[in-house]
C-alpha cells in the first residue's frame, strides 16, 4: 500500500498501530462530541451534564466515550511524538511540518483541558479557578490572554466552550489536511480502531467528581503541575509547562544536539512524573 | 497610532465585568450557625458576638476553600494552603491572609458584596 510518507529512517520502524489509534480516537471524540453539544449548554454546565448522563437516551455512553477517547486520542499522540523523537523521524519533515505536529498535541491537550473545565463539577470549577490565576500572573500579556481564552469569572464559561469546540475542528481538520491521508485512514483495515474503542466506555464509569473535601485532585496530566504549585511561583510554573513545547521544536532546529536535548526530555519527563508520584504519595 | 489603542482595549474589558453579587442572610439563618458557614463564594465565621466574613477564594490561586473540622482549619483542597478561622495564615504556597469581604450587620441580619 502505497503511505505517501517514508516510514521507515535509520532508527526503524514507526509505531503506526500508535499514530492510528491516536487519529480515530480524535474522530471519535469529535463526533461524539457534536452529539453532546446538543444538549450542552455553558450558562448551565453541570445541569446540562446531569441532564446528559440521566435523560438523554445513550447520554451516559456518549459522554464516557468522549471522555475515553479524548484520553486515548492525548495519551497515543503524546507516545506518538516521542516514538518519532526516537526513531528521528522529524528529520524527514519540514521545520513548518514538526512544527504543526507538536502544536498539535499542545491544541489537543488545551482541548482535553478546557474538557475538565466545562463538567464544571468541582474538579473543572478548581482547575478552572487556577489556570486563570496562573495566566494572570504572566507579566505584561496575562490580563490580555485571560480574556480571550478563559474569562471564566467574569463571563463563565463562554470562552472556553467556544475555544472547546473551535480548536477541535481545527486540529482534525489540520490533521486530516496536512498529515494523514483520508483514503488511508478511512480504508476497511484501519476500522479495527474504531471497533475496539467503541465497546470500552461500556465497563468503564468515568464519574464527576461534585465534591472532593480536604483534598482535591485535578485533571491527570496536570497532577504533576499541581504538585509544583505548592512549592514554586505560579508564573516559574507556568513556564515550565511551556518549555516542552521549546523542547519539542528543538529537534528539528538543533538536529546535531539530537542527543543533548534527548537527555533534556528525559530529564523533564522524570522530573515531572517525579512530583505527580509525589502528589499520590503524600 | 496603534499603541495607542493598547489602553482602550484593555479597559474595554472591564465593560464585560460582571456586577457584585449581593448576598443577605437574615437573623434566623444568622442565628442558625454555629461557628462556621461556607457559603458558595464566602465563608462566614462567628466568634462570640463578632463575624468575620471573606472571599471563599483561595490567595494563591483561587481554589475554593473548605473548613476541616478536625483541626479547625481552613484549608486550600488544592495546594494545601491553611488559614485560621479569623483568616491568618498558617503555612502553604499562599503566603497571604484571606481576603475579608465588607459587610454590615444590622437588626434585620448581615448583608455583603462580592465584587
Amino acid at each position: 500500500m502505497k503511505e505517501g510518507f517514508p516510514l521507515r529512517s535509520p532508527e526503524g520502524f514507526i509505531i503506526l498501530p500508535l499514530a492510528w489509534l491516536s487519529a480515530s480516537s480524535l474522530v471519535i471524540s469529535v463526533f461524539s462530541g457534536i452529539f453532546l453539544s446538543f444538549h450542552y449548554f455553558y450558562y448551565q454546565p453541570l445541569e446540562s451534564l446531569l441532564k446528559i448522563i440521566t435523560f438523554v437516551p445513550s447520554g451516559k455512553y456518549l459522554r464516557s466515550l468522549h471522555y475515553f477517547s479524548s484520553q486515548v486520542a492525548l495519551i497515543t499522540l503524546f507516545l506518538h511524538l516521542l516514538d518519532s523523537i526516537y526513531k528521528k523521524f522529524y528529520l524527514l519533515k519540514g521545520k513548518i511540518s514538526w512544527f504543526f505536529l507538536v502544536f498539535s498535541f499542545f491544541i489537543l491537550l488545551f482541548i482535553t483541558f478546557t474538557g475538565y473545565i466545562l463538567r464544571a463539577d468541582e474538579t473543572g470549577v478548581l482547575a478552572g479557578n487556577i489556570v486563570e490565576n496562573m495566566i494572570l500572573t504572566l507579566p505584561i500579556l496575562g490580563n490580555s490572554l485571560n480574556k480571550v481564552f478563559f474569562a471564566i469569572n467574569e463571563a463563565g464559561l463562554i470562552k472556553v466552550y467556544h475555544w472547546h469546540l473551535f480548536l477541535s475542528f481545527f486540529l482534525i481538520a489540520g490533521i486530516f489536511l496536512f498529515h494523514i491521508r483520508i483514503k488511508i485512514f478511512f480504508s476497511w483495515n484501519r476500522t479495527m480502531y474504531f471497533w475496539t474503542l467503541l465497546p470500552i466506555p461500556f465497563f468503564f464509569e468515568f464519574s464527576l467528581k461534585p465534591f472532593q473535601g480536604l483534598s482535591a485532585r485535578g485533571p491527570w496530566f496536570f497532577v504533576g503541575a499541581q504538585e509544583m504549585l505548592k512549592f514554586f511561583h505560579p508564573l516559574w510554573v507556568f513556564l515550565w509547562l511551556l518549555s516542552i513545547f521549546v523542547i519539542f521544536l528543538s529537534f528539528v532546529f538543533f538536529p546535531k544536539r539530537h542527543k543533548v536535548l534527548s537527555g533534556f526530555l528525559i530529564l523533564y519527563l522524570f522530573i515531572y512524573f517525579g512530583f505527580t508520584f509525589f502528589f499520590f504519595l503524600f | 497610532m496603534g499603541f495607542l489603542s493598547v489602553p482602550f482595549f484593555k479597559n474595554l474589558s472591564f465593560l464585560s465585568k460582571p456586577a457584585p453579587k449581593k448576598i443577605f442572610l437574615s437573623k434566623d439563618e444568622l442565628s442558625k450557625i454555629k461557628e462556621i458557614h461556607l457559603g458558595e463564594d464566602f465563608i462566614l465565621v462567628k466568634k462570640g458576638q463578632r463575624y468575620f466574613v471573606f472571599s471563599r477564594r483561595c490567595p494563591h490561586l483561587g481554589c475554593n476553600l473548605n473548613y476541616d473540622p478536625e483541626k479547625e482549619w481552613i484549608v486550600c483542597p488544592c495546594h494545601k494552603s491553611k488559614f485560621t478561622l479569623t483568616g491568618e495564615y498558617i503555612e502553604g504556597p499562599a503566603k497571604r491572609d484571606l481576603k475579608p469581604l465588607p459587610f454590615e450587620l444590622n437588626e434585620r441580619g448581615l448583608s455583603l458584596e462580592i465584587s
